[in-house]
């Protein structure tokens, strides 16, 4: 078995590196501009989620676990394919590997996977000491235990529902293009909501006093950034049609037209949320939600730019533009 | 002797069924699965490869159930896919190293003949994402016939080949089918026919179930 392993492990490691390499070159960026933010009593982001790990290995409690193996499981769904060995694993099940040989297999590719996590251990156990070890390593197995299982799951294909939605035809296909991933963009457009949700919830609590729109462009800053990421993979699926598509008596600029309106559908309706809740509980806001529409657009559409043209270095770029049109935005707001 | 039995095997895709009660039981011999695009064939090698799970059904490779046994059914199958399944990265010397490893195959003249035969030794160093296409199937081929299995399963197995490689696959199919199941699908009519393939209609097959 470990002739076996040896043989197949490096290539398994190194197709999820290549092919999930942008990810986590992405997951690695937003942690170093998340490193650098401090959120209270001089403890960084970075530092936030290992001293969590260390207060839960300390007092463990039910929610905490639950929480945190909740967020392993759907860390792994949008990474599935890859995770399994992507279109080898077809030609792998025909071949006499045993079952053990393949659970180490799926194991050593989420530990490479969850690198992030085990840098938040090891900061953990320099934050607890040496006694939280035996329960931080409890941790990482059950993270692996449910990880596994969720790889070995047989899950229902939600691009079925997509199909039969009546769209128009300008939309049609980009919606079903991104109906092909649908767990990752899924829960990429979930976030956007999420944060336009999480907006309105903050701003609710601020009683809709001056903090509450600079709240609400930030949300905005944040569904923008979060639905770029759109931009990248319409433009991947069209590559292969792209060529044919020139051939066609159609403008050339159609393709982007297309991707620019359909970001914007999609962007459309975290605004509309946070317009609509704030404008049943602070009608006088409505004014500037009016001037955000067009700002948001304009956000949405340049962000097209940072993510097609910024290479390794896009998701960093679209952060930096929507960080700094959040700016913007607020110091008009409090003009 | 049945080395290859398939019972009520069905398949379906986003709901479309594509067969079903699909009965099958080979003895030793060669078998050329054919019929119209997008009937199923190459659904049916996955399906009996194990590549791809049934919707229903069960498979047996020379006894051995593929669910229940699958590690001794497996040893004694190979599948060679229509397009190839390896990492862009991978070499052809590590695709006929892990495939040798999985099955517990030392070195084989058998092998080292088909490599030969293929001239494929210039290539074994190459990725697979800077090889021809009838190269990626030659050493596709070539990992088939690693440990000597009992049942072959080739999914249009001509194709891209030059015409030495071609009748070095014909020659090694003639000489395996005194003992082995060797069934490919296949629209190359005169392939199947050099081959001297029983041939198999999947139509027939799936309406016969």
């Amino acid at each position: 078995m470990l002739s076996l392993y040896l043989a197949a492990a490096p290539m398994r490691l190194r197709h999820y590196a290549e092919a999930g390499g942008r990810a986590m070159l992405r997951q690695w960026q937003g942690m170093l501009i998340l490193g650098l933010l401090v959120v209270g009593q001089a403890t960084t982001i970075l530092m936030l989620p290992a001293a969590m790990l260390a207060g839960l290995v300390r007092s463990p409690n039910a929610v905490g676990v639950a929480t945190l193996l909740a967020a392993a499981m759907l860390y792994v769904l949008p990474q599935r394919a890859v995770l399994r060995g992507g279109g080898m694993r077809g030609y792998a099940a025909t071949l006499p590997i045993p079952g053990p040989a393949r659970l180490l297999l799926d194991a050593t590719v989420l530990l490479l996977a969850d690198a992030l996590l085990g840098l938040e251990l090891v900061l953990a156990a320099a934050i607890g000491g040496m006694g939280t070890l035996p329960g931080l390593m409890g941790l990482l197995f059950a993270v692996l235990a449910v990880q596994l299982v969720m790889l070995r799951l047989t899950l229902p294909d939600p691009r079925r529902a997509v199909r039969a939605l009546p769209l128009p035809a300008l939309l049609r296909t980009n919606l079903q293009v991104l109906a092909e991933r649908p767990v990752t963009n899924g829960g990429r457009y979930l976030v956007a909501l999420a944060a336009a949700a999480a907006g309105a919830a903050i701003a609710t609590a601020f009683h809709f006093d001056g903090r509450a729109l600079p709240v609400a462009i930030g949300a905005l800053a944040l569904s923008g950034f979060v639905l770029a990421d759109f931009y990248r993979l319409l433009r991947e699926a069209h590559a292969p049609i792209r060529a044919f598509l020139a051939t066609l008596p159609v403008s050339p600029r159609s393709l982007m037209t297309r991707d620019v309106v359909t970001v914007l559908c999609l962007g459309a309706v975290p605004y509309l949320m946070l317009a609509v809740w704030f404008g049943a509980f602070d009608p006088g806001s409505l004014v500037a939600f009016g001037l955000l529409a067009v700002a948001y657009a304009g956000l949405l559409a340049v962000l097209r730019l940072p993510m097609l043209r910024g290479g390794q270095l896009g998701a960093m770029l679209a952060a930096l533009i929507a960080a700094g049109w959040a700016g913007s935005a607020i110091a008009m707001v409090l003009k | 002797m049945t080395l290859l039995a398939a019972r009520t095997l069905a398949a379906a895709y986003d709901g479309r069924t594509i067969f079903a009660g699909l009965d099958l039981s080979l003895d030793a011999g060669t078998y050329a699965l054919t019929g119209r695009n997008g009937t199923g064939k190459s659904t049916l090698l996955r399906l009996l490869s194990g590549a791809q799970r049934p919707s229903a059904g069960r498979v047996s490779i020379d006894g051995h159930d593929l669910v229940r046994d699958p590690i001794a059914a497996r040893r004694r199958l190979s599948y060679v896919p229509d397009e190839s399944p390896a990492y862009p990265f991978m070499t052809g010397a590590e695709l006929l190293h892990l495939v040798s490893t999985a099955r517990r195959a030392g070195p084989d003249p058998l092998v080292d003949e088909l490599v030969t035969a293929f001239g494929l030794a210039a290539h074994l160093g190459a990725r697979f994402d800077a090889i021809s296409l009838g190269t990626q199937k030659k050493l596709l081929l070539a990992a088939g016939w690693i440990g000597r299995p009992r049942v072959i399963l080739l999914d249009e197995p001509s194709n891209a080949l030059d015409a030495a490689a071609r009748a070095a696959l014909i020659a090694r199919i003639g000489a395996d089918a005194a003992h082995d199941v060797i069934l490919f699908a296949s629209h190359d009519a005169e392939f199947v026919a050099e081959t001297g393939a029983t041939v198999i209609p999947l139509e027939t097959l799936a309406a016969a179930a």
